[in-house]
């Protein structure tokens, strides 16, 4: 059965994690993707990590993030570059960049011309805070973009500055670009009418946390960080376990799991304690809560305390480490890691996957991620048609070439 | 072209998912959020609610913390939505869902594992229903494998994602980050999923697709699992890590990421310290982060002496990252949202202006909407139960009294 985007082309500019996390999404799902690398340099998430043999070919999170991809050199800021992405945009039905908005003006890259070469093209910009208002030229990266969106602040422990996740933005922000892109080739499937998505990761990020904002509106309460102390719920943490730093979070939602919990640490009669009767008494008590669940779960291998608290009903869940997250026994049972054999890398090792089982057209990894220019015969060969003496001498003149410099 | 009227009767724009028509069985913020995408870009979705309302209605934030029809999380999940109310754990109510499937192109769902199928709604009866149904399921460790039934929570997915771990300080209890940021995953990437399986109908007709919010939130991290197999190690979690710092101002924090060597001069330039630029023990990134103390030493008296909006200027005017860690005001005042009407008044009659999230991102051709505003509860039964299924107002008197809608 032919994947959902079967068809579809994507010539794919961006770098670094966000762009090219949505452009996977599209991959995944079938799409042809381009990654078109800047030429003797390659996307610069591949020199991220600490050098060793064959640089450029190790960083997980380049290759965790462009497996399904076709890849290519290309040097955009010469003229004969420059022609030749628009030999690429004119047969290509998306066009993904997140450069900043200063170098897309220097490339004479914006959706004007990306339009005149492919009136039809759907084109997505990704940037931190969007390709117009006065930030639109503000520098940032994932982190940034998190701290403006609101979400880190209210993150942390209570008495120190503020702690966020320094991830998320970037793959949560991918993800809103390929809904974007989805809906973009709905509409000009029906109506052959391209258009331009105008991305903000920062945007995206307030998008995913409306409640603070929400209660500033209606309230005028601004949101502070605390923990894991959860809005309503109690107890709600993470307990230490046996062992070094392994942990089981616990959420207890209800009176009825309250009593669970009570139940499963030997402490039945917790349950009936005054001072814990209902949610806002724990909330308020949560500390004289913390030192009994302690106890128990000090004593325990995390993976056995969660057992005897699902048994009893808790909502609870153990650390994975990523050294342990490989065994998962449910991500095994589901495939959800795809095991890829890269030569470079020297063998199999484990990738993250997809995150849904489709009944009809499972998603796979179907391509390794490219090392540096790995595809140029198959896109300037086959999909431009360039002569092979043409092509070596661009790779000689450094126009392809995939040579890191 | 269908094209939408707005609030105000205005004709306008082409909306890309138009001709769509989605139902979605609520039961958690992931498929309520992921329901919205749809809602806000054209297509029509009709909201089962169960008699008691959906959960979202009672999440709050409630104007004065009273409690009332139009709490926050409800009016900014259920923007561009018809309500109804049906129990489809009831054989009548499980034959009208059925009957609303046949006119449906999506159905979302997020009710726990092996649900629908305990209510006779099963894949194959579904697809006997309507062969181009697309099914999005929700749930939180998918419909298989043996923690299918385990009872999890945000943060019980925070800690078995490895997420956990990685957030927070080494020597403290581990830290979930924002508020149920895996609801809001799950639920981009449930809408992503159906948007492309939507899009491959043609060659596929329509599927299942089983999504777990675990899996989802997992691929929001780095390919740590990945990464920890090329390096057999990995970091331990230490905080905003220097050079990605988060530090006080005179008038709140700001985080600064001067990541590569030019952006490391650039700052120095930025805060009149060139000596951080030629000190040997400054050379270069891994001496940074082994002098990190030092470096801020001299970092910290300059951000001291600034407000957050000074330091932020004076950062961006020299290209380093730069950003002041927004609260719950900041973000709805931000100059950059406003220039780029992002927030949007989702408030109701009932609850009076609510500025929240609007618009996720722009679209030239077929941008956001606000049609109609959340709806009350069962607002649309007469419409779609009377006039689009052919119920007669004396059977839905039945019915209701039945327990059934």
């Amino acid at each position: 059965m032919p994947l959902p985007l079967e068809g579809i082309r994507v010539c794919d500019l961006t770098q670094f994690w966000a762009g090219p996390f949505a452009t996977q999404y599209l991959a995944n799902l079938g799409a042809e993707v381009i990654k078109v690398e800047p030429a003797g340099r390659g996307d610069r998430q591949r020199t991220s990590a600490v050098p060793r043999a064959n640089p450029g070919e190790w960083v997980a999170i380049f290759n965790g993030t462009n497996v399904n991809k076709h890849g290519c050199t290309l040097d955009i800021t010469t003229a004969e570059g420059k022609a030749l992405l628009r030999h690429l945009i004119a047969i290509s039905d998306v066009v993904a960049i997140n450069m900043s908005a200063r170098a897309v003006k220097k490339l004479g890259l914006e959706y004007g011309y990306v339009r005149s070469v492919n009136p039809t093209a759907v084109m997505l910009s990704m940037t931190g805070f969007g390709a117009t208002g006065p930030w639109q030229e503000y520098v940032g990266f994932g982190p940034q973009f998190e701290q403006a969106s609101g979400i880190t602040y209210i993150s942390g422990y209570p008495d120190l500055e503020p702690m966020g996740n320094p991830a998320m933005g970037d793959p949560i922000g991918g993800t809103f670009g390929a809904i974007a892109i989805l809906m973009a080739l709905d509409h000009r499937r029906r109506t052959g009418q391209g258009q331009f998505i105008d991305l903000a990761t920062t945007e995206g990020m307030s998008f995913i946390n409306p409640y603070s904002s929400l209660d500033y509106t209606m309230n005028g309460r601004i949101k502070e960080r605390n923990g894991n102390k959860h809005a309503v719920w109690s107890p709600h943490g993470a307990f230490p376990c046996k062992g070094h730093d392994e942990w089981v979070a616990i959420a207890v939602q209800n009176d009825e799991q309250f009593a669970a919990l009570c139940r499963a640490i030997g402490k039945p009669e917790m349950a009936h304690d005054m001072r814990f009767a209902d949610a806002l008494s724990r909330w308020e008590k949560e500390a004289l809560l913390r030192e009994p669940i302690s106890h128990w779960t000090r004593q325990r291998d995390r993976l056995e305390a969660v057992r005897l608290l699902q048994e009893a009903g808790v909502p609870s869940g153990a650390t994975s480490t990523h050294a342990t997250i490989v065994d998962d026994p449910q991500l095994k049972d589901r495939d959800f890691l795809w095991r890829i054999d890269r030569p470079i890398n020297e063998g199999r090792h484990p990738y993250y996957g997809f995150p849904a089982r489709l009944s009809k057209t499972p998603i796979t990894a179907r391509k390794r991620p490219p090392t540096l220019g790995e595809d140029n015969g198959y896109v300037y060969g086959e999909l431009l048609s360039l002569a092979g003496a043409r092509m070596a001498e661009l790779d000689e003149r450094g126009v392809i070439a995939k040579v890191l410099r | 072209m269908p094209a939408a009227r707005t609030q105000n009767g205005r004709r306008s724009r082409p909306q890309a998912l138009a001709p769509y028509t989605v139902v979605e069985l609520s039961s958690r913020i992931a498929a309520s959020f992921c329901g919205k995408f749809f809602g806000d870009f054209g297509a029509e979705v009709i909201k089962i609610e169960p008699r008691g309302g959906a959960p979202e209605r009672r999440l709050g934030p409630f104007k004065d913390d009273r409690l009332s029809a139009d709490g926050g999380m409800h009016l900014f999940l259920n923007t561009n939505k018809k309500s109804v109310t049906l129990e489809p754990s009831t054989a009548t109510g499980a034959a009208i869902v059925k009957e609303l499937l046949r006119q449906a192109d999506v159905l979302i769902e997020g009710l726990p594992a092996g649900t629908l199928d305990a209510w006779g709604l099963t894949a194959d009866e579904m697809e006997r229903v309507n062969p181009n149904l697309v099914v999005a399921s929700i749930s939180d460790f998918g419909q298989s494998g043996p923690y299918r039934d385990y009872k999890a929570a945000d943060i019980a997915h925070w800690a078995m994602s490895c997420l956990l771990v990685g957030s927070g300080l080494s020597d403290r209890e581990p830290l979930r980050v924002g508020d149920d940021v895996s609801e809001y995953v799950a639920g981009l990437n449930a809408c992503a999923i159906a948007l492309g399986a939507l899009f491959g109908r043609g060659m596929s007709g329509g599927q299942s697709i089983d999504l777990s919010v675990l899996e989802a939130l997992i691929t929001v991290q780095p390919s740590s699992a990945l990464s920890y197999a090329y390096n057999k190690s990995h970091m331990p979690r230490a905080g905003n890590r220097f050079p990605m710092n988060i530090v006080h101002c005179k008038d709140g924090y700001i985080g600064f990421y001067p990541q590569f060597p030019h952006q490391w001069e650039m700052f120095a330039d930025a805060l009149g310290k060139p000596e951080l630029k030629t000190d040997p023990r400054f050379a270069s990134p891994l001496a940074r982060m082994e002098h990190a103390d030092e470096a801020l030493a001299i970092i910290l008296p300059w951000c001291l002496e600034h407000t957050c909006d000074e330091a932020v200027r004076i950062g961006q005017e020299y290209h380093v990252p730069f950003i002041k860690v927004a609260n719950a005001k900041d973000v709805a005042t931000s100059p950059q949202y406003r220039a780029r009407n992002f927030f949007a008044d989702i408030g109701t009659v009932g609850s009076g202006n609510v500025t929240a999230p609007g618009r996720p991102f722009g679209m030239s051709a077929t941008p956001w909407q606000l049609v109609a505003k959340a709806p009350s509860l069962g607002q649309h039964n007469l419409e779609i139960f009377c006039n689009r299924l052919g119920f007669s107002k004396l059977e839905m008197g039945i019915l209701a009294e039945q327990g059934v809608l």
